[in-house]
């Protein structure tokens, strides 16, 4: 039942699955895009400030093999085709790095069947189609938070552009931000329109400067303008977190078949008193396609990984990774990254500082990241005991045949180390490096759809020895 | 049986009930051996506390009003089936270690877990065995336990299966702890953990400071028991007591008794606890054999021996650790005095230059797997014999019903304060919670 409409919906949109190969051309990465951590999407009209982004719809694929019809964004200016547009959606929406100071344009394009607009919840002077933007009256009644990109039109089985509409702000404070549809909002966000933006500080010594090809794991980047805030730009990670009730997208999915070949659309599509989340996402992926790398041909929709790979605190290694968490569901999701604590620094692209500007980071092991808000915390581990084979950890292990062994288990208590495996094991581990699951610890969250455990939202903080190492290079 | 697990093996891996089975099952079959020799941990080793995962049976007292509540397979006294560690401290120097004795808990879960108290730069063992689950011999779940909070900790000691090691039915494994960080935590299996901690296998765990022992004037008073080095006594306190919170879900604790799966995305909680009970059986003292009744048969507390009545004299100060390991953010409402948070998730509320970030509130947030530190200084008794009753209570309304019937229970307990002069409770508390066993 919940997977019947799909293949009518491809056919009828003549979908064809492009490679990340194609895609990759398509956003014209003008750098290495690293297997784990955070891509920045590359503006496809050749100003880096400015984004075309496409409404559209698409499709994204659970770990169950579930496929769920979505909304969102496609980078670029995809009109000219529906089914060129569902090809490049993406969900989240693309991630849009900018510099303090910076003007950052949006032209929001739009293929859906109703009305769609932006809003940029923590930015100050947004302006909407040369205006400043502000919710839109229809005779005294709110029809929507911004000026909108009219709806697009179906008939026979086609789909013709709507309207387009452009956004533009100063990007004045760093940190992490938030942009999603101010248009029938409870609908369509929770569809998959959201996406996450990062302002850069720009002040003098803060700038960014990141040589993504030096391999040097010295470098340093900041959060905010705040010498404390430094952390390795090899390590920044973006964790979006948000959910999926698979009867509303099922029940807007046949309201879009229905929309293409008759014009006719209901808003209402599903009852919203009726709204469950069944799955539970980090990265748009569940468990375990989070610890996937970035751009996986097998995700072409949900590009981008939730692993967070760091290297053991040490001298060649001395900065944290950085790690931003987006709230993009309806509720508080508390996420326990295992390993060490994280050092909160900033919230809702501010640092965290009393009203005189001295520091009130503070560790925790619980992040409780709720809806619409964004964390930016710092995140090491070294071991503090400095466990070798020549400094024993004071227990006494049983040999393996007495234990459950986990497939990520090195067979050895000690980074940088291997030991024996029980025959049969997955062995994954590489190079004797570590793995700590990061997951929220409301528990129901970290299952999915029918009662299957582990599927939601978790994913792995993998510890490689420090560099110098014999591990595979990222 | 494929050597590498298919990928849904794999998210079977680690997991629910089941579908646990499956994967712990393909474990057990084809790589821990179940014929092999039993390797027991060395015998010169004494941890300060064993543990032993196994089910059991506790009492949460309310109207049986649905088809999954109480358990009609249940002991007498009893109404909810929970998963569990046992205290089997008593036996921490047999050898073997799972002894006679030990393997008697087998069906004595304890709820909520064991209490765990060390003591900065404590160099300490934690020792873990499987007894097996007594009404589920066809699941062969291991074990773990995760000590969740604990920084830079490496795999083998964190307790999460995929990444690290877990314990089988009758096998031992001793976790190593140095506790670096003072400061409120908790523990659980991580084992299929969804259903393992909702089904009860949580408890507390504190690291005192280094600073104890030394005296601090604080406020005009002096302390020398604190929630942290803070170094001037800002976190001294005479009493303190744990607050541990956690929920029943009928559902799937029927489920797990009567070989069925629950939907976890179906989550809805009937019954919210505190150290194990609910209203109005956590008034009742440590230890307590015989709670209240649900429809009209007495309550069988004898494994749910944690009271949470916090008894404190006028003018002392009160330190509540608050922990939650159910899945629903708690609001702990103390009416009637005010606390100051001063440590959320065993960190002083102190920036990176000692600036006070610590605050005063009435309501303290504690969302699943946080925990707060709050202190509050007891208001001036009123008079005459007897004490003064303020409650503690979740004010997240639904927190505070057992089982959704009328009336109040659940998270909601009684803070009792007393004349500075009455001999009704001791002068210097017998240690956490008024358990002697903890000082």
């Amino acid at each position: 039942m919940k997977r019947r409409l799909l293949p009518a919906i491809l056919a009828a949109l003549a979908i064809l699955l492009v490679s990340v190969a194609q895609r990759g051309t398509a956003q014209a990465q003008s750098t290495a895009i690293p297997r784990n951590g955070v891509v920045c999407s590359t503006s496809t009209n050749g100003d880096p400030t400015m984004f075309d982004l496409t409404a559209t719809i698409g499709y994204v694929t659970m770990s169950d093999g579930n496929a769920i019809h979505m909304w969102g964004y496609a980078n670029g200016d995809w009109t000219a085709d529906a089914a060129t547009a569902a090809e490049h959606y993406q969900y989240p929406g693309p991630i849009l790095c900018v510099n303090q100071g910076d003007t950052l344009t949006i032209r929001l394009h739009n293929m859906l069947p109703e009305d769609t607009s932006l809003i940029f919840p923590g930015q100050d002077n947004v302006q909407a189609g040369g205006f400043p933007s502000q919710p839109v009256f229809i005779s005294g009644a709110m029809t929507s938070l911004a000026p909108v990109a009219s709806a697009a039109s179906g008939s026979g089985g086609n789909v013709t552009a709507g309207g387009t509409m452009e956004y533009s702000f100063l990007a004045s404070e760093p940190g992490t931000y938030i942009y999603e549809s101010g248009t029938n909002a409870g609908v369509q966000v929770q569809m998959g329109m959201f996406g996450t933006i990062i302002v850069r500080p720009s002040n003098a010594g803060f700038g960014y400067t990141y040589d993504i090809g030096s391999g040097d794991e010295t470098q340093v980047a900041y959060a905010y303008n705040r010498a404390d805030s430094a952390y390795n730009p090899a390590h920044e990670n973006v964790e979006i977190l948000s959910e999926i009730d698979p009867f509303m997208h099922q029940a807007y999915e046949a309201d879009f078949i229905n929309w293409m070949s008759t014009g006719e659309h209901n808003p209402q599509a599903f009852d919203m008193q009726g709204y469950v989340a069944r799955y539970f996402l980090i990265n748009g992926r569940s468990f375990p396609d989070t610890l996937a790398d970035n751009l996986v041909p097998w995700l072409p929709n949900q590009p981008y990984s939730a692993l967070v790979h760091i290297h053991a605190k040490s001298a060649s290694d001395p900065y944290p990774a950085l790690v931003r968490y987006v709230g993009a569901g309806t509720q508080d999701y508390p996420f326990h990254p295992h390993g060490n604590d994280s050092l909160v620094i900033g919230r809702d692209g501010r640092a965290l500082v009393n009203a005189s500007g001295a520091d009130l980071s503070t560790y925790k092991f619980s992040i409780p990241v709720g809806p619409g808000q964004t964390w930016d915390i710092t995140f090491d581990w070294q071991d503090d005991n400095n466990y070798s084979a020549s400094n024993p950890i004071p227990v006494t292990v049983p040999q393996t045949a007495n234990l459950t062994v986990g497939p990520y288990w090195s067979g050895s208590p000690y980074l940088g180390s291997s030991g024996a495996l029980p025959p049969g094991g997955e062995g994954y581990s590489q190079c004797g490096e570590y793995y700590h699951i990061a997951h929220n610890h409301a528990l129901q969250q970290m299952t999915s759809w029918g009662g299957i455990t582990l599927s939601g939202q978790a994913t792995y903080t993998r510890i490689d020895p420090p560099t110098p190492n014999s591990c595979p290079q990222q | 049986m494929s050597k590498r697990l298919s990928r849904r093996g794999f998210l079977k891996l680690g997991l629910g009930a089941a579908a646990g089975a499956a994967g712990a099952q393909l474990f057990l079959s084809s790589r821990a051996g179940h014929l092999s020799p039993v390797a027991q941990a060395a015998t010169t080793i004494t941890p300060k506390y064993y543990l032993a995962g196994t089910d059991g049976w506790a009492s949460f007292p309310g109207t049986g009003n649905t088809h999954f509540y109480p358990d009609p397979w249940a002991p007498t006294g009893k109404t909810s089936y929970m998963f569990g560690f046992a205290n089997v401290s008593a036996y921490k120097t047999a050898d073997p270690p799972v002894s006679a004795d030990v393997l008697g808990f087998k069906q004595k879960a304890q709820s909520c877990a064991p209490m765990m108290y060390f003591d900065e730069n404590e160099s300490a063992v934690v020792r873990l065995t499987n007894l097996g689950l007594a009404v589920r011999p066809d699941l062969v779940d291991s074990h773990t336990v995760h000590w969740h909070g604990f920084q830079n900790v490496i795999p083998m000691f964190d307790g999460e299966p995929s990444t690290s090691i877990a314990v089988p039915i009758g096998r031992v494994f001793d976790y190593s702890y140095k506790p670096y960080e003072p400061g409120t935590y908790m523990y659980h299996c991580h084992f299929e953990d969804t259903e393992h901690v909702h089904m009860g296998m949580v408890g507390p765990v504190v690291v005192r400071p280094a600073q104890n022992g030394t005296a601090h004037t604080h406020g005009g008073k002096t302390f020398t028991k604190f929630a942290y080095n803070d170094g001037d006594g800002s976190t001294g306190y005479n009493r303190e007591y744990v607050i541990f919170l956690s929920e029943v879900w009928n559902e799937s604790h029927w489920d797990d008794a009567h070989i069925q799966l629950p939907d976890w995305t179906d989550y809805k909680a009937d019954f919210y606890l505190i150290n194990g009970r609910v209203y109005p059986d956590t008034l009742l003292p440590n230890g307590a054999a015989v709670g209240a009744p649900t429809n009209g048969v007495p309550g069988d507390l004898r494994d749910q021996p944690y009271s949470a009545v916090v008894h404190c004299k006028e003018g002392e100060r009160v330190l509540l650790r608050l922990i939650n390991l159910g899945f629903t953010k708690a609001s702990m409402t103390l009416a009637g005095i005010r606390m100051r948070v001063v440590g959320l998730d065993a960190t002083q509320l102190r920036g990176k230059t000692d600036a006070d970030g610590s605050y005063e509130t009435s309501t303290a947030q504690v969302g699943p797997g946080e925990s707060v530190d709050a202190i509050f200084e007891a208001p001036a008794h009123s008079g005459g014999a007897g004490y003064d009753t303020y409650l503690l209570y979740n004010r997240n309304i639904q927190g505070i019903s057992n089982n959704g019937g009328a009336g109040l229970g659940g998270q909601m307990t009684e803070v009792r304060v007393y004349s500075a002069s009455s001999n009704a409770i001791p002068a210097v508390q017998v240690g956490p919670n008024d358990l002697s066993s903890l000082a």
